[in-house]
């Protein structure tokens, strides 16, 4: 159930119509584009400031697309993270 | 195996994964307590510098996601396939610090080991905490002192709540920051009675704390691994 508005991409406009596509046409591995085809759930939890959007994203990938920890590593963290949190996301 | 996460990071084989685990679980829940006998515990699980800073930042960054996605409330992206466990709200808070690191401290481990890393987070603090609106500067100051106290963080310039409405975020950034599972409808009411009652200003209020978490948490944990 969601607490707060989120604005989907197709009713963007302005600044954040603008961040949803520059979001869309990253470079993302296959296994993280959701089912359902859209826009990740994540990204489109931030929509409301659409000026944090690319700043939380830009450093999601600095983390996630290159360093010393594997992709399993790093899911693992991701996991247990959430787990911890209790955030079923 | 993330179902339990404390029970994989003491019984699993791999040293590796008990070390990942033991590394998030302390990040995630105290890292004001983490000491220099975390981080060689660490290394001796097969995880070197590098590595270590990359598991906290992965720690920091989802600790981040999961508070967004718990305070909008966003639907999954995949079908629940493995029967996920349930949300127990009555779960206690994380504690308060009973100790702060000290930042001034040589730090074994540097955020500026990662190239790039002080760039994106110094871009993301400046849209967190320089701005005037929804929340004032004042306000921002105010989220991120909470923030730091409840982790341990000695960096952050004390900004203490003027009238109601900073006594209201300060509130919120204790459940943003201590027990992220609480965010829901009750959680804004306060902030909402007093004015910030638009969606896009709860979720500034959100989001303002969440973004200090994450520079918090980074500050203590690297301070800590100096002790």
């Amino acid at each position: 159930m969601s607490h707060l508005r989120i604005i989907e991409p197709s009713d963007a406009t302005g600044p954040l119509a603008e961040v949803y596509g520059r979001m869309s046409g990253r470079p993302m591995p296959a296994i993280y584009k959701p089912l359902h085809g859209g826009v990740a759930g994540i990204v489109r939890a931030h929509s409301l400031d659409p000026g944090l959007m690319p700043r939380v994203f830009a450093f999601s990938g600095g983390v996630n697309q290159s360093g010393p920890l594997a992709w399993w590593q790093r899911e693992l963290i991701a996991a247990a993270t959430s787990r911890l949190n209790q955030c079923f996301y | 195996m993330v179902a339990d996460p404390r029970g994989v990071a003491d019984r699993h084989a791999d040293p590796v994964v008990r070390a990942l685990l033991r590394l998030t679980i302390d990040v995630t829940e105290r890292p004001w307590a983490l000491t220099g006998a975390d981080l060689e515990r660490a290394r001796a699980g097969g995880l070197d510098g590098p590595g270590i800073l990359h598991a906290v930042l992965q720690t920091s960054l989802f600790g981040h996601f999961n508070r967004i996605a718990d305070a909008v409330g966003v639907d999954a992206d995949y079908p629940d396939s493995f029967g996920a466990p349930h949300l127990v709200p009555s779960t206690p808070p994380y504690l308060w610090p009973d100790s702060v690191p000290d930042p001034g401290t040589p730090q074994p481990i540097q955020l500026t080991e990662r190239p790039g890393a002080v760039e994106l987070v110094t871009a993301w603090r400046q849209h967190a905490l320089e701005r005037d609106a929804a929340l004032t500067r004042h306000q921002r100051a105010v989220v991120a002192h909470a923030v730091a106290e409840r982790l341990g963080d000695a960096t952050v310039s004390p900004a203490m709540p003027a009238d109601d409405i900073d006594r209201a975020l300060v509130t919120l950034a204790d459940i943003v920051t201590l027990a992220p599972w609480k965010l829901d409808h009750d959680a804004y009411a306060p902030i909402r009675a007093l004015g910030l009652a638009d969606d896009a200003e709860v979720f500034d209020a959100v989001a303002t704390a969440s973004a200090c978490t994450v520079f918090s948490r980074l500050n203590v944990t690297l301070a800590a691994f100096a002790r």
